[in-house]
């Protein structure tokens, strides 16, 4: 069975279209991130207390507002959890006091008394621990595109590493605008997928550089060749790429539906930058090393030519 | 069989052996029961750790349970050190607080500079015999600081494995941090508790009922003198008095004898804490007179006037050794909560407890309720017999981190060294009260700054959706390639098995632990154990359309791919790397399971197919290559 024969499609010569097509979606990203002032955090960054409880029977959001705005919580975020008896009350730092996650709980029981319910899950961060987690996550993104840049550096040259960087930065800001668009919270496994689909949108480049170094090696000097190298090179690798990340989204699909609600943000993140990470490392990592060697061949040339 | 081949196919039966071994203990623990688990533990319990120090382990958001991160509160520490504490101290103290919490820098270095700030040098509340310059005075802090935490830790050590949690972790975190983990916990509110309560015991004497009789009717007069008339003067006065009845009516019901009531007020003085002021903010137990009785409902507004200068000089006046403490619970039903007038001094303290029981109330007029029976060390002993013997027929306030548990009157000397808290109402306080008294007072309050608790409910339904996703991917990606790559499909798909098998022994041998994020590493890593197998395949049908033979094809296949392979899976590797190294718990779970999952998918990728591609091509004739 065969998704693609001898392809051969022009990647190079529609690159323009691909790069408006990008920079449209980074520009919704960017403008969206803006409006929001900046992604959404949930408490691992803000800091703040989270309940969640699994009730009996299915419960209305109202009543456990009313509740709580009664006694003082007054900026309390309630949700539903994926099922209709599940909820999840999210309220910020603000009142010092420890044990708001047990003076939630008492509320809620005095308030709603027909309907038991379990505590399923109790999460608190204090404003210090949050404060940590940004810089962490902050270190995190930075350092694994440091190093994954300088691997890239060490086995190709230079001019690989600015398509790849190019790509990096296009899927790390389109993902993060999904989120902001959707105005999905951004956590900590959410930070981890991303810098999941950093190493992974890598994966895919490094299998199209490797392809266009090995037929660049086959060929003599020049640089008309290479557009042709690099799209032929493409469309070599092109079956090899979408399978593979066709797999990967098969999994990563199916954990989206049926790995439950605490993994169904994570999944999406992983959805979303396999999506992008493939089609940045078709149409965006390649077209622009053809791009960044035309423009530094073009230099050299009218060097050359003012020498002379 | 080519030496090659045999070689491969040894070393991957060695490998399996040795997952299997590395396995073994896992599967055996699944499938023993509770009630098998917990006879081995009591019959031999160095085998019962053996065993599950070789199991994979279960983080806390699959088999739920508590992760605190507690630390110590070192604004309390310095004030419980300090001597000459005056307004600047506490103000200095107060302006630390926010500014660290702003910048979270060090609290001890921001002090020194806001005192200095301030005009003061921070010898000033620490001196001491070895301590006279400042530089001294910083080192000797520092090692209070530090010396707390430890002991701290050494004290939640104690709580902890009292309260019986299987396989605690207490461990120190940077040189301020404590984090305290425990699975498998159903009453995490009792763990905080637990955790959280400083367990300073002391015992004091109430100051006797004149001097409080005389502080209640000065601070009523100060009341009286700033409660101010409202616009509805003469009806609210006439209700206020009518209510003023109705409340000594129901107190006399209660108490059966006059009772002395706050009265309401006349003048209008108008200040900005008027709202404080009311009738029936506090009553003075007819009983005892010598017990404040302030309803519930007015803790808050009572606690405030309290604070104020003028009720300060009062008491200054009248009572110059003593302070208000509040009562530990609510009486007469829940309406009104205690307040004593206690003498500073402290008796006797609570490191004097060398042993402390539950016990069921052995008073008949408190049946049903439960009691901490408590021991005391020989010098404890000793102290308590002379303080009895000098106070018989007064009051010994038992206080509790600074709150009055009881107050009873002491009948007799007491020589025995033995006293009894009473007036618990489960079973659980007073097991958690043995603990926490036995193991020794905090020298600081520990603060809860971070938690996670997961309920084994969550818990289980988590493991029953990553495994279900985990069965359906594999599936799904199986009979893709069975379809796509026909045989050679089915030579991966069985690489990709062998993967998880090592996977897993993998985190067995290390007693790795295995997170939800971490389920989903794994189920990652089965859409990305194809890609190797996927990058060979590709390459070998290249190959055999160039024209080569299959064996040539086979080989530059694998030839050319692993340079590849290698090359786009290092990327994912880093990735997981700083993941493990900058993530959190649940997180490095998942980044774990992602490196170790590339490693082995690198291992059954290249070699297992390979060796099967081998075999296959040696022992038949392979003129088409089903792929």
């Amino acid at each position: 069975m065969r998704f693609f024969g001898k392809t051969n499609i022009q990647f190079i010569k529609i690159r323009r279209l691909a790069y408006a097509f990008s920079l449209t979606l980074i520009t919704i990203s960017i403008v969206s991130l803006i409006l929001h002032g900046g992604p959404r955090y949930n408490i691992d960054f803000t800091g703040g207390t989270l309940i969640q409880l699994k009730f009996e029977n299915p419960v209305k959001i109202k009543d456990i507002r009313t509740a709580l705005t009664a006694s003082g919580f007054k900026d309390a975020e309630i949700k539903h959890f994926g099922k209709p008896n599940e909820v999840v009350v999210r309220v910020g730092l603000g009142k010092s006091k420890q044990e708001l996650s047990t003076e939630i709980e008492s509320i809620i029981k005095k308030a709603i008394p027909t309907n038991p319910f379990i505590v399923d899950r109790v999460e608190k961060v204090g404003p210090k621990i949050g404060h940590e987690l940004i810089l962490d996550a902050i270190k995190a993104i930075f350092w694994s595109m440091v190093l994954i840049l300088l691997y890239v550096m060490w086995r190709f040259e230079f001019k690989y590493s600015v398509g790849a960087i190019a790509a990096l930065m296009h899927d790390v800001t389109i993902t993060l605008g999904v989120f902001s668009v959707f105005n999905i919270e951004i956590s900590s496994p959410i930070i981890a997928a991303l810098l999941t689909i950093v190493g992974y949108s890598l994966n895919d480049t490094i299998v199209v550089y490797d392809r266009i170094r090995e037929n660049l090696k086959l060929l003599k000097k020049g640089s008309t060749e290479l557009a042709d190298t690099v799209n032929r090179s493409i469309n070599e690798t092109l079956s090899r790429t979408v399978i593979t990340s066709g797999t990967t989204l098969i999994v990563v699909i199916v954990l989206y539906f049926f790995g439950g609600e605490v993994l169904r943000n994570f999944a999406f993140a992983l959805i979303i930058g396999i999506a992008v990470g493939t089609y940045s490392s078709i149409f965006i990592a390649s077209p622009i090393l053809v791009d960044w060697e035309w423009k530094a061949h073009r230099e050299h040339r009218l060097k050359a030519k003012a020498k002379a | 069989m080519k030496k090659n081949t045999r070689n491969r196919f040894f070393l991957i039966f060695v490998v399996l052996l040795i997952a299997g071994y590395f396995l073994y203990p896992t599967v055996k623990w699944s499938m023993m029961s509770d009630t098998e688990k917990e006879q081995l533990k009591l019959e031999n319990q160095k085998a019962y750790y053996a065993l599950k120090s070789k199991t994979i382990n279960l983080g806390l958001d699959l088999q739920g349970g508590m992760h605190v991160i507690l630390e110590v509160d070192v604004k309390e520490l310095l004030q419980r050190l300090a001597t000459n504490k005056d307004e600047t101290f506490f103000q200095a103290l107060d302006e630390t607080e926010k500014e660290v919490e702003r910048n979270d820098e060090d609290f001890l270095a921001t002090f020194v500079k806001v005192l200095e700030k301030k005009g003061t040098n921070i010898t000033r509340y620490y001196y001491g015999i070895d301590r006279r310059t400042q530089n001294e005075v910083l080192k000797y802090l520092r090692k209070q600081i530090n010396e707390s935490v430890d002991r701290a830790l050494e004290i939640l050590r104690n709580r902890v494995d009292e309260f019986g949690v299987s396989e605690p972790i207490i461990q120190k975190q940077g040189d301020r941090r404590i984090i305290v983990e425990l699975a498998g916990v159903t009453n995490p509110t009792r763990v905080r508790n637990l955790i959280g309560r400083t367990a300073l015991l002391e015992f004091k004497l109430l100051e006797d009922n004149v001097v409080t009789s005389k502080v209640a009717e000065r601070i009523n007069q100060f009341i009286q003198s700033k409660i101010s008339p409202s616009d509805t003067a003469a009806t609210s006065e006439d209700t206020t008095k009518a209510k003023g009845k109705e409340e000594a009516q129901s107190l006399d019901q209660m108490f059966g004898s006059d009772t002395t009531v706050a009265k309401q007020g006349v003048t209008a003085k108008k200040d900005s804490l008027a709202h404080l002021f009311e009738p029936g903010l506090f009553y003075l137990n007819p009983r005892d007179k010598q017990t404040f009785l302030v309803p519930v409902d007015k803790q808050n507004k009572f606690r405030r006037i309290l604070e104020l200068p003028q009720v300060k000089r009062i008491i200054a006046e009248e009572a110059p050794g003593a302070e208000f403490l509040w009562g530990s619970k609510p009486v007469y039903g829940g309406k009104y909560i205690p307040l004593y007038l206690v003498r500073k001094n402290v008796e006797l303290s609570g490191n004097t407890i060398k042993d402390a029981y539950p016990q069921r109330s052995t008073d008949p007029s408190s049946y049903g309720q439960y009691e901490v029976s408590l021991t005391l060390n020989d010098a404890g002993a000793r102290t308590f017999a002379r303080v009895t013997g000098a106070n018989i027929g007064k009051r010994l306030a038992i206080v509790l981190d600074n709150k009055v548990f009881l107050a009873p009157t002491i009948q007799v000397k007491i020589n025995s060294g033995r006293a009894r808290i009473t007036g618990l109402d489960n079973i659980e306080e007073a097991q958690d009260l043995s603990i926490v008294l036995k193991a020794g007072a905090l020298p600081a309050p520990v603060k809860i700054i971070g938690e996670t608790t997961v309920g084994p409910s969550l818990g289980r339904d988590s493991i029953i959706a990553g495994t279900y996703s985990a069965i359906l991917g594999l599936l799904l990606v199986i009979i893709f390639m069975a379809f796509y790559y026909k045989l050679s499909g089915l030579i991966a798909d069985l690489a990709l098995i062998l993967n998880i098998v090592f996977i897993m022994a993998i985190m067995a041998y290390f007693h790795a632990t295995l997170t939800l994020p971490g389920i989903a590493g794994i189920i990652l890593t089965i859409g990305m154990a194809v890609d190797a197998n996927v990058l060979i395949f590709e390459r070998i049908r290249e190959e055999l359309e160039k024209g080569k033979t299959v064996r040539a094809a086979i080989d530059v296949g694998y030839g050319k791919a692993f340079i590849t392979i290698v090359d786009a899976n290092v990327t994912t590797f880093i990735a997981g790397l700083v993941l493990y190294t900058y993530g959190s718990g649940p997180i490095q779970g998942f980044a774990l399971t992602l490196m170790i999952g590339i490693l082995s998918s690198l291992f059954t990728a290249i070699v297992v197919t390979r060796a099967i591609f081998d075999y296959f091509l040696e022992t038949r004739t392979i003129k088409k290559l089903s792929i």
